[in-house]
């Protein structure tokens, strides 16, 4: 898939892992590449610098497990997550929607 | 698998501010996400290898993604010490920059004061090399340099037709050599000088000082003289060597209403002498305005003589010798006739000499009259006898000219109390408490021991 695609979700991919439930880094790539039929493959180069920038913007916050014998960081959405999540998925919503009606009408979806 | 290497490979050394926990934090939570992922490749391919290979290929070069991490961590420090390492350099090179500016100005003042100063020292240099050369001749002779030395010469006086040369002593009387400032006091003694000398007054002070010369005769001069400091300064004075020749003026009396003299007129002749035989060099010598009164009889024999008490040389400017007065040639001598008559016991009638020009005219002195020096409000400010305007002869004596003075009735006194005054003392309006003359011309004639009462001549005969 072309990554210029996905430019911009990257934020809004990661707060929906962890809506529900705290994850750490690998665990949320599976689970995009799970969630997304395999057609998206988050980038560890794309991922860390994702989650620690959401951590700064207090969206999200960090805490450290023990896991054989290794130190594991989880993360889980804050208030602030969830309510910025809210808007992104809105926002998106919206894009897609857009998206959706101009490729529809071409292809005879709409 | 240790994959420690892989991820810190290109981390920074240690930052000051970098967090304790920030390094360790990022290498674990990476160690983690290649250690699950090499873990799930090797369930597919054994191979550790192979597995740590495609591991490394999905991931990423761990180092760059570490180094990320650590630096989006780090970038607002290290932003924050960028700038205040640019602030500290722009603040660094303003200084330089501005120290540089000023170095240029305080530079170029510098030098302008330095060529100032040069200008100013080689000013001082020269006024004090010129200070010194002036004060070289003081300092060997132990006077200090702002003091003056004052030398007085007396020099013989030049061929003149008045005067013959000099053969007597000459007297240089500096008695007022006047501090600056105390003018009046004496700073000197008396100081005789013969034609030819010359007297050292030392060093002085520099500043003004007044000569107070007097030569015979009385003949006297004041001279401000003006001392500057560092300079030797000389004067010469020509004095009078000795009297002039005196010259005899003949005076006849004659009334304007015919009437002749009688026995017990008696005349009195006012001079007013002022004269001024020599000019010297460097300063113009003058006798004192002086008086001299002169009472003659009927038949011109003279009575009585008198100066003022301040001219003690007065016989020496007018004397009478032979009945005839003599005055000494000069360029004024004035006269005022006064005819005393008694009329009769209670009154008295004075003539008086109508003014009349004498040679040269043009060297009258306007506006001088005897009465203002004798008839000035005598007795008590109680203005009596006073006749106003020029009443006075003025002129240039020359050889043997004799003088006729027409005497003419000009006032006449008719009270009791003045009258008997006058009879008892027929000179007594004539005193001058005030001007010195008391007493020298208050003794009645013919009443005995007329002719002593001179205070200053001394009388004559």
């Amino acid at each position: 898939m072309d990554p210029t695609l996905i430019s911009g979700t990257l934020e809004l991919m990661i707060l929906e892992v962890l809506a529900n439930s705290p994850s750490y880094g690998y665990e949320i790539t599976q689970s995009v590449k799970i969630r997304s039929g395999e057609r998206f493959l988050l980038k560890e180069g794309s991922l860390y610098p994702g989650l620690h920038r959401l951590e700064r913007k207090k969206m999200l916050e960090s805490f450290w497990q023990q896991v054989d014998g290794r130190k594991r960081k989880y993360y889980r959405i804050t208030a602030l997550g969830q309510k910025e999540l809210a808007q992104k998925r809105k926002t998106w919503s919206e894009f897609s929607a857009g998206i959706q009606g101009i490729l529809g009408a071409n292809c005879g979806l709409a | 698998m240790d994959w420690h290497d892989e991820i810190t490979a290109k981390l920074p050394p240690h930052h000051e501010e970098e967090p304790p926990t920030l390094r360790e934090e990022i290498i674990c939570e990476l160690r983690d996400h290649l250690e699950a992922s090499f873990r799930r490749e090797l369930l597919i391919c054994v191979d550790a290898d192979l597995a740590r290979q495609r591991v490394l290929e999905n991931f990423g070069n761990p180092a760059d993604i570490a180094l990320n991490l650590w630096y989006e961590a780090m970038k607002g420090k290290l932003m924050n010490n960028k700038i205040s390492l640019a602030l500290t350099a722009f603040v660094t090179i303003f200084c330089v920059c501005m120290i540089g500016v000023m170095w240029s100005v305080m530079s170029a003042q510098a030098d302008m004061n330095r060529t100032q100063v040069e200008a100013m020292m080689a000013q001082t240099q020269m006024m004090m090399e010129q200070f010194k050369s002036n004060s070289n001749q003081k300092e060997e002779s132990g006077i200090a340099s702002d003091w003056a030395e004052l030398t007085v010469s007396a020099l013989p006086l030049e061929s003149s037709e008045t005067v013959t040369p000099p053969k007597i002593e000459i007297r240089l009387i500096s008695n007022s050599i006047i501090s600056p400032g105390n003018f009046g006091s004496s700073i000197s003694d008396f100081i005789k000088l013969q034609p030819g000398e010359s007297h050292n007054f030392g060093a002085l002070p520099a500043g003004q000082y007044q000569f107070s010369l007097t030569g015979p005769a009385g003949f006297g001069a004041n001279r401000q003289i003006l001392l500057g400091p560092g300079r030797e300064q000389n004067y010469e004075f020509e004095i009078l060597s000795e009297l002039p020749e005196q010259l005899p003026l003949e005076i006849q009396f004659t009334t304007a209403d015919g009437q002749s003299l009688r026995d017990d007129d008696q005349v009195l002749i006012l001079f007013v002498v002022d004269v001024d035989p020599i000019e010297s060099k460097t300063d113009q010598w003058y006798r004192s305005t002086d008086i001299v009164v002169l009472t003659v009889d009927s038949n011109g024999n003279v009575l009585e003589m008198s100066g003022g008490k301040d001219t003690p040389s007065i016989d020496e400017v007018a004397s009478v010798k032979n009945q005839k007065f003599y005055c000494l040639p000069g360029k004024y001598a004035l006269a005022q006739i006064c005819l005393h008559r008694t009329l009769q016991k209670n009154s008295v009638t004075k003539y008086y000499s109508d003014p009349v020009s004498y040679e040269p005219p043009e060297t009258s002195t306007q506006g001088f009259s005897i009465y203002d020096q004798l008839f000035y409000k005598p007795m008590g400010g109680i203005e009596q006898n006073f006749i106003a305007g020029p009443n006075s002869y003025i002129g240039r004596f020359s050889k043997d000219k004799s003088l006729t003075i027409d005497l003419t009735p000009v006032l006449e006194l008719d009270e009791t109390m003045e009258a008997d005054r006058l009879v008892q003392y027929p000179w007594s309006d004539l005193e001058m408490p005030n001007m010195g003359y008391g007493g020298g011309l208050g003794t009645p004639p013919g009443n005995g021991g007329q002719f002593g009462g001179s205070n200053s001549g001394g009388g004559f005969f």
